[in-house]
């Protein structure tokens, strides 16, 4: 009998949240549980930094350092190519105007499950869809909105799929198309690019602006071209530029 | 209420606080769902209605953490404990070998339902974890004697 009492319970709950009538009463409950979980968050990230870098020589913090440098390097490049690109295009088509509505709100990162769960929502115009970056660099989509609070789908989830193009550092164009798909913990596959296509060690991979994702956004390195086959595409493994572990501070891309 | 029935009662407040904060740890950084290990190792351990409520608010708990659609994971957990409770006449719910691989298909299908897609290595590490938490209490509490462990009670 008490088993009926919880099932339905349950089953009214999931279908009056299916219809977003308790959004409210989320945000509401929500609140205090956010606000330990970030504590909770806070704390054993604080913890695993200093024991990771209990005995760290001076050398290993210089290579984190340099590494850090690195990734800015890619964006930088990244950036100076479009930026070389829309020139071109501003001489050909005078007064052509350039996407200027981009705002960005910034959130803390507070809760690192499956998701990343970042401390801004609908009270804050934050939507569905929208694009999260860190330093520039893709992070992920939002999903799930609430009043207070979003989750976000980072790009190794594995349902994560993004179509991208792979551009060399440095110069304009690109290279290839294909599609990223995520592996979890830090492992990105680039795939469905044809054969012919010449990607290599080092290329770039961002956003191509199809399928509502917004354009040129940089998210990993190709680590390693696999070995082509007898198949269409080829595919190569991905390095992403961020450690998605270690994201404390993101910002959302409002449109 | 006798000293036994309050007993009862402070244990089964535990178990929700237990449960609580293992849901809070699992939306701050954990990857393995405990909360589900946890209410099904409950009620292999104490088959009763207890069991099937705290099964609802670990439930509750972790989808108004992880910011699920709520009554979904209650939903899973309530199924989950039920088809363990229904089962405890036949097998003896509480022994390791079984209550493990329960726990690793009821996570692959949980994380199917929930997130969309199977987790082996979160279950496989969830499965052994309760295999070695089970186990212990296994020899310390259920099987006091030297007798021959059997599935089938």
């Amino acid at each position: 009998m008490i088993f009926l009492v919880l099932l339905f319970i349950s089953l009214l709950l999931f279908l009056l949240d299916r219809q977003g009538w308790l959004l409210k009463t989320k945000g509401f409950l929500g609140r205090p549980f956010f606000w330990l979980e970030e504590k909770i968050f806070t704390t054993h990230q604080g913890l695993f930094s200093r024991l990771g870098n209990w005995g760290l020589e001076e050398k290993e913090q210089e290579i984190m350092l340099l590494q850090g440098k690195l990734r800015q390097l890619a964006v930088d490049q990244n950036q100076l190519s479009v930026c070389l690109e829309e020139n071109e295009k501003i001489k050909k088509l005078l007064g052509s105007p350039l996407p200027s509505s981009w705002r960005f709100q910034e959130a803390k990162v507070v809760g690192f499950a499956e998701r990343l769960r970042i401390d801004k929502g609908s009270q804050e115009s934050v939507g569905e869809g929208m694009m999260v970056v860190s330093e520039n660099i893709l992070v992920g989509k939002v999903i799930v909105v609430e009043e207070n609070s979003s989750l976000v789908q980072r790009l190794n989830d594995p349902v994560s799929k993004i179509p991208v193009v792979v551009k060399k550092p440095g110069g304009s164009g690109f290279q290839g198309r294909g599609l990223l798909s995520g592996q979890g913990k830090n492992k990105l596959v680039l795939d469905r690019v044809f054969q012919g296509e010449d990607i290599q060690k080092g290329d770039l991979v961002a956003t191509s602006g199809d399928e509502g994702w917004l354009p040129d956004l940089v998210i990993g390195q190709i680590q390693e071209v696999l070995p082509k086959s007898a198949e269409v595409y080829q595919r190569a493994q991905v390095r992403p530029l961020l450690d998605y572990d270690q994201l404390r501070i993101v910002f959302v891309i409002i449109r | 209420m006798s000293l036994l029935d309050s007993l009862k009662n402070l244990m089964f407040y535990l178990n929700l606080f237990l449960i609580f904060l293992l849901s809070l740890f699992q939306g701050a950084f954990l990857p393995i769902n405990l909360v589900l290990a946890a209410v099904l190792f409950r009620t292999a351990v104490e088959p009763d209605p207890k069991s099937l409520l705290l099964a609802f608010f670990g439930g509750f708990f972790l989808d108004l953490i992880l910011g699920q659609p709520w009554g979904l994971s209650a939903i899973i957990f309530l199924s989950a404990s039920f088809l363990l409770f229904f089962y405890k006449q036949k097998f003896a719910a509480s022994h390791p070998f079984f209550l493990t691989v329960f726990v690793f298909l009821m996570s692959l299908i949980n994380d199917k339902l929930v997130k969309g897609y199977l987790s082996w290595r979160g279950s496989f590490l969830l499965a052994v974890l309760t295999f070695l938490f089970s186990f212990f209490w296994w020899q310390l509490f259920i099987r006091p004697s030297g007798k021959r462990i059997n599935l089938k009670t």
